[in-house]
């Protein structure tokens, strides 16, 4: 049995007859890479400059957590809020936030967080609009449902960061690089994000795992060995997540529990949700992540507690973007009209009456720019643009 | 996009060398279907970066890197291993010699972890030095010596002490 390994690894890498090579799907597949990086532009020159300049170092760090100073909330109310082009449209409120557009955001208690075409991150507030950050490859805002801290990930050439931000001192409260370190070849099919901001926690959707962060101790603790999309969202200490959580690409069903495991917990059908700010309440449906994200789709509203499925009243609507909880039983939404390109008005939902009214009619169009990064002309407090992928 | 001077260079690669890199996936995969699924990736990322890598030698090294390292992260997803079915029938019937410590040899290979796997299919598939492995890696020569020798020992607490797993060839350990 002399070279006993590398005659099996021999015999089996001869027995092994490629299939027949796919040469089109692999260069339609990589020219649709080059087309969505070149459009979003993640990881630019600039960023290369400044890791360099910074050592390509990161130490996972809390910076100065005191509470927030006293000041009023100028923003704690949440109401049936958009965006298009420049203006955010807070209720019956404009704000303009030119000369900048607005790709995504999402609102905290002291005003609303968004990304411009740049990916650039802006506070718009009562005194003005400032930048808060440069775009570091950032495509998507978390905020919590209440409070002024908001998160995001930003992109290095062998790292990611997870940024926690308090927008009312203006300070940032976490940046770290756990979970996140990286070779430089690699290309996760999933990159990082921050998956929710509960009270004093954070959750960092990672490359090794969900991270939960304890913004008071600064400390950390792995809680699900997962996608950075595994764990959706958390609210008032519940996990929804999908199921199973081993799932390589998105899980087939969502569940709702104290900690995410596959056995634990109550399950939901969907792939997308979002919990109610007591987690009495979830919004759920399909998602198709090759199309477009998040997915305009048949939406249900579930009860948590039971699980019973409650029968919402939209019967002009076929399909809804979820926009944002107002309160505990309350959700906007964009509602999608029939027909291509048609029409999409603004609705708040209650999870009480079982009822959407109209808060903005034909207020846009379901129409995606036929030009990468292929976005709506709206954006949603949800804190990501909504994107069309592919078809 | 990439040109059609690209384009043409980066099809001689693929279909050059198609064979020889599925035949490396499928050691560290150790099924099929991955395997087909870790090179369809790979070659996708050498084509994206087909441009600065030109010389066909690099593309080669990065390819096989890519299938490398795409491979530990996916064995780091539970699925891949709660999810990898049984394919450890060859297409072409295997000599009667050994054969049984062959099977059951390709079957404990497929237990290990893919670094240490890569780091056996480089160093006595691919026959490459342990500097040149340390390289395909991304790691150290002193990652590569202790992941060699934890495989082995884990292959050899299986299969008893008294059988020859590897013969070391001169030069091989600089």
């Amino acid at each position: 049995m002399n070279e006993l390994l590398r005659d099996t690894l021999a015999e089996h890498a001869d027995s092994a007859e490629p299939p027949a090579l796919d040469l089109d799907g692999i260069v339609a597949a990589g020219d649709r890479r080059i087309s969505r990086r070149r459009a979003i532009a993640v990881l630019g020159g600039a960023v290369v400059t400044l890791a360099a300049i910074a050592g390509g170092v990161t130490v996972a760090r809390s910076i100065d957590r005191r509470p927030a100073p006293a000041t009023p909330a100028p923003f704690a109310e949440r109401r049936a809020t958009y965006a298009i082009g420049s203006q955010i449209h807070y209720g019956k409120d404009v704000i303009s936030v030119a000369p900048y557009r607005v790709s995504a955001f999402v609102q905290t208690d002291a005003g609303f967080v968004f990304l411009d075409d740049e990916n650039d991150i802006y506070v718009a507030g009562t005194a003005g609009v400032r930048r808060i950050a440069p775009g570091r490859g950032t495509r998507r805002l978390t905020a919590d449902s209440h409070g002024s801290l908001v998160g995001w990930v930003e992109d290095y050439t062998d790292r990611s960061e997870s940024v926690v931000y308090d927008v009312a001192a203006d300070r940032e409260l976490v940046r770290t690089s756990i979970g996140n370190k990286r070779g430089p070849l690699l290309d996760a099919v999933m990159g990082p994000q921050l998956v929710a901001i509960d009270g004093d926690t954070a959750y960092f959707g990672t490359l090794t795992g969900i991270y939960r962060w304890d913004l008071k101790a600064g400390t950390a603790k792995l809680v699900a060995d997962t996608l950075p999309n595994g764990v959706r969202g958390v609210s008032s200490g519940q996990y929804l997540y999908q199921r199973p959580l081993s799932h390589a690409t998105s899980g087939t069903s969502l569940a709702v529990g104290p900690a995410p495991s596959d056995s634990g917990g109550r399950t939901f059908p969907g792939r997308q949700g979002y919990l109610s700010p007591t987690a009495d309440y979830l919004v759920a449906g399909p998602a198709d992540n090759q199309r477009a994200q998040p997915a305009a789709a048949v939406l249900a509203l579930y009860k948590v507690k039971t699980g019973a499925k409650l029968q919402l009243r939209h019967p002009d609507h076929s399909r809804l973007i979820f926009g944002q909880w107002l309160d505990d039983s309350t959700f906007s939404a964009v509602g999608i009209r029939a027909g291509r390109n048609a029409p999409v008005d603004l609705l708040t939902c209650s999870a009480i009456n079982l009822t959407c009214q109209v808060s903005a009619a034909a207020f846009s169009t379901f129409t995606f720019d036929p030009t990468p990064p292929r976005d709506l002309p709206f954006a949603v407090p949800l804190g990501a643009p909504i994107t069309q992928y592919f078809g | 996009m990439a040109d059609e001077r690209d384009t043409a260079g980066f099809a001689e690669f693929a279909t050059s060398r198609h064979g020889a890199l599925y035949r490396y996936a499928y050691l560290l995969a150790g099924e099929r279907g991955l395997a087909e699924d870790l090179l369809q990736e790979a070659l996708v990322k050498t084509y994206v970066g087909w441009r600065r890598l030109r010389d066909p030698g690099n593309a080669e090294a990065y390819t096989r890197r890519v299938i490398t390292t795409t491979a530990i992260t996916w064995w780091r997803r539970k699925a891949w291993r709660a999810e990898r079915p049984h394919d450890d029938v060859p297409d072409r019937p295997v000599d009667a010699d050994d054969t049984t410590a062959r099977v059951w040899l390709w079957n404990e290979l497929r237990q290990l972890p893919p670094r240490q796997r890569a780091a056996l299919v480089l160093r006595y598939y691919e026959d490459l030095t342990e500097v040149q492995t340390a390289e395909a890696l991304g790691c150290s020569v002193g990652t590569v010596k202790s992941q060699v020798f934890d495989a082995l020992k884990k292959l050899r607490a299986r299969l008893g002490e008294d059988v020859v797993l590897i013969v070391e060839r001169a030069g091989m350990a600089e």
